[in-house]
């Protein structure tokens, strides 16, 4: 059972990070029940205090607890990179499955030069050039209200479309031309039903693999912009913008501070990497084929 | 010259795009097929076969296109049928299948999925009603466990197994003409025995016609009812099986049946027909198969050989017996 798991995620590695992929996961969903402490309660008197029995990860300068702030900090991070590559996927495929299933036309032609444009200019100079432009402070769509992370986040998700649009169109292509397409244009199968049920699973694979490889774009991003000051807006806590508050105490002994979040970060994109790297294996054709018939 | 004609193909012309002009790959093909009936369509690699049966589901690769001819499928030209008219007949009257059968299947999807898909792009029933088809078209082709083998996928069959699903598929929507183009290649001997059993059988139960192609003779001679011999995109020879293998008219059918190995044969080197088809596009003068023929004579060299009928055997040569 253990080592059918373990296969299924691509290895050791794989596994491991699918196991602290889904402690994020958790960690996300259940921030409120999780955190030990409201993470925006101040506590003057208890600033800075170092770990200890009540506050495991410490204090910061106003007294906020450090675990709760991490963990909350980890849902915004998730939040934000989870649902710019759902957007990205939504748009990459549609767009790359288009282009590459109906080729040859002014269609492919039209779509790939514009996502070549798109992918031209770099993601996090485009993300903080459009907060820069449009400003931080909530978003008020149709009476509703939402967070500055919400430009952030579908941002993201637009710029992240070349690229899933890319690998969707190689495949795309490559299995547009494929026998298994030519016969069931014999059987009498309409094009666009083709393209969705026969041409569309074939091309998920390697866009499963990019799309988690963004993730962990995704929160280095988002922890860049916040830590600018252009992403989650104090007093809701992020990864980046912790780290910003943390630069003030690194020289002045308050580790805990910058070390917690810090390590958030590079854990996450350690595990989405791990787990990025096990999927390409599980989900390599070839390797399947050859762990099927052994 | 009859309207009982199931599928009737009249100077069909293929052509590909080589840089701004056309270049006919096949060159006036007839054909016929009555309801019922088996047809065999014999050639070389590159003689057109496939091609011509391509051309009739008017589904030709790109670049290719056809130039001049007709196609009419019971009564109804296929030239002049639109995009939807073509998607009811594939797959519905028509069903075709193919020399790989694993390419010819989605890798991605278990079968039950894809036979139901065929089934309900041409019938209007639930995906319920769909997958009990399935699984009656499995049993009649002779899969076991049919029902739990819709839940298998491609890579899980075996090559016999994945052409049997191919002929399910094909059958699905109880066509009355099957297209096989040389089903049994991809497959080993005991296999493509029982493939053409199976092919038989369905034609015996259900009366399709079948459109036979292939480049081996033996095969043809045990199925077919009817012969057609392609060489370089046109018909050299065409005439009942028992009479065109008994005395072929033709020096290339000649020579290809003499080329078919046998059991009771002496040893030694294999017959074989020295040289090679002429590439497209350098074809030669008069008959295309004249610089390979061992009776060719001087005017073979010069004008096309005229179509010489005896009885319902045609043959395309000057030498054949009228």
């Amino acid at each position: 059972m253990m080592a059918r798991v373990i296969s299924a995620c691509g290895g050791t590695g794989g596994f491991i990070g699918a196991c602290l992929m889904a402690m994020l996961i958790v960690d996300a969903l259940a921030a409120p029940w999780i955190a030990p402490f409201d993470p925006l309660k101040v506590d003057m008197l208890n600033a800075l205090s170092p770990p200890d029995a009540v506050h495991w990860f410490g204090t910061d300068q106003n007294g906020r607890d450090v675990l709760s702030r991490v963990i909350w900090g980890g849902r915004a991070s998730l939040e934000v990179s989870a649902l710019a590559v759902l957007i990205g996927v939504c748009g990459g495929v549609s767009l790359g499955l288009l282009a590459g299933f109906f080729s040859g036309g002014w269609l492919e032609q039209s779509l790939m030069r514009i996502l070549d444009a798109m992918a031209s200019i770099p993601l996090l100079i485009w993300a903080i050039a459009l907060v820069g432009i449009l400003g931080v402070g909530s978003v008020h769509i149709a009476g509703f209200s939402f967070g500055n992370e919400v430009k952030l986040l579908a941002l993201l998700g637009v710029l992240y479309v070349p690229t899933l649009a890319r690998i969707t169109y190689t495949t795309a292509l490559g299995e547009a031309g494929a026998n298994y397409v030519a016969a069931r244009r014999l059987q009498g199968v309409s094009g666009v039903r083709i393209m969705l049920s026969d041409v569309l699973p074939n091309c998920l694979s390697p866009v499963i693999v990019q799309a988690t490889l963004l993730l962990a774009i995704g929160i280095v991003i988002e922890a860049s912009v916040s830590f600018v000051g252009l992403g989650v807006q104090p007093p809701w806590p992020s990864w980046g913008n912790m780290l910003a508050d943390a630069r003030n105490y690194l020289f002045s002994g308050e580790w805990w501070l910058s070390v917690f979040p810090g390590a958030c970060i590079s854990l996450s994109v350690v595990a989405i990497n791990l787990l990025g790297d096990g999927l390409r294996d599980a989900l390599d054709p070839r390797h399947s084929a050859s762990a099927l018939t052994a | 010259m009859s309207d009982q004609d199931l599928l009737r193909v009249e100077g069909l012309h293929v052509g590909f795009r080589a840089g701004d002009q056309m270049r006919d790959v096949v060159r006036g093909v007839d054909l016929r097929i009555k309801p019922g009936e088996v047809v065999g369509l014999v050639g070389e690699s590159g003689s057109g076969k496939s091609i011509t049966a391509l051309a009739v589901m008017r589904l030709l690769p790109p670049g290719a296109a056809i130039t001049s001819g007709r196609v009419t499928f019971r009564g109804q030209d296929l030239m002049e049928a639109n995009n939807a008219e073509m998607n009811r007949l594939r797959g519905g009257a028509i069903g075709m299948i193919f020399q790989d059968p694993l390419t010819a299947l989605n890798p991605a999807l278990p079968i039950g999925r894809q036979l139901g898909d065929a089934i309900r792009a041409h019938q209007p029933v639930s995906w319920r009603q769909a997958q009990t088809r399935a699984e009656e078209l499995l049993a009649l082709v002779g899969i076991p466990f049919p029902k739990e083998r819709l839940r298998a996928y491609p890579h899980e069959l075996s090559g016999g197994m994945r052409q049997r699903v191919m002929i399910a598929l094909a059958v699905s929507s109880n066509p009355s003409l099957l297209i096989a183009d040389e089903p049994t290649t991809a497959l080993d001997v005991t296999v493509q025995a029982q493939v053409m059993e199976l092919i038989d059988r369905i034609r015996d139960e259900f009366g399709i016609a079948v459109l036979f192609i292939s480049h081996n003779l033996e095969l043809v001679a045990e199925i077919a009812d009817r012969v057609t011999v392609m060489y370089a995109g046109r018909v050299v020879e065409s005439g009942g099986v028992e009479t065109l293998f008994a005395s072929p008219n033709h020096p290339y059918t000649r020579q290809l049946i003499r080329c078919v190995p046998r059991l009771d044969g002496g040893r030694g080197a294999m017959p074989t027909i020295p040289g090679l088809p002429p590439r497209v596009g350098a074809l030669p003068m008069g008959c295309p198969f004249a610089p390979r023929c061992e009776v060719a004579e001087a005017r073979c060299s010069a004008e096309d050989p005229p179509m010489r009928w005896r009885g319902e055997q045609m043959a395309a040569c000057f030498l054949a017996a009228s």
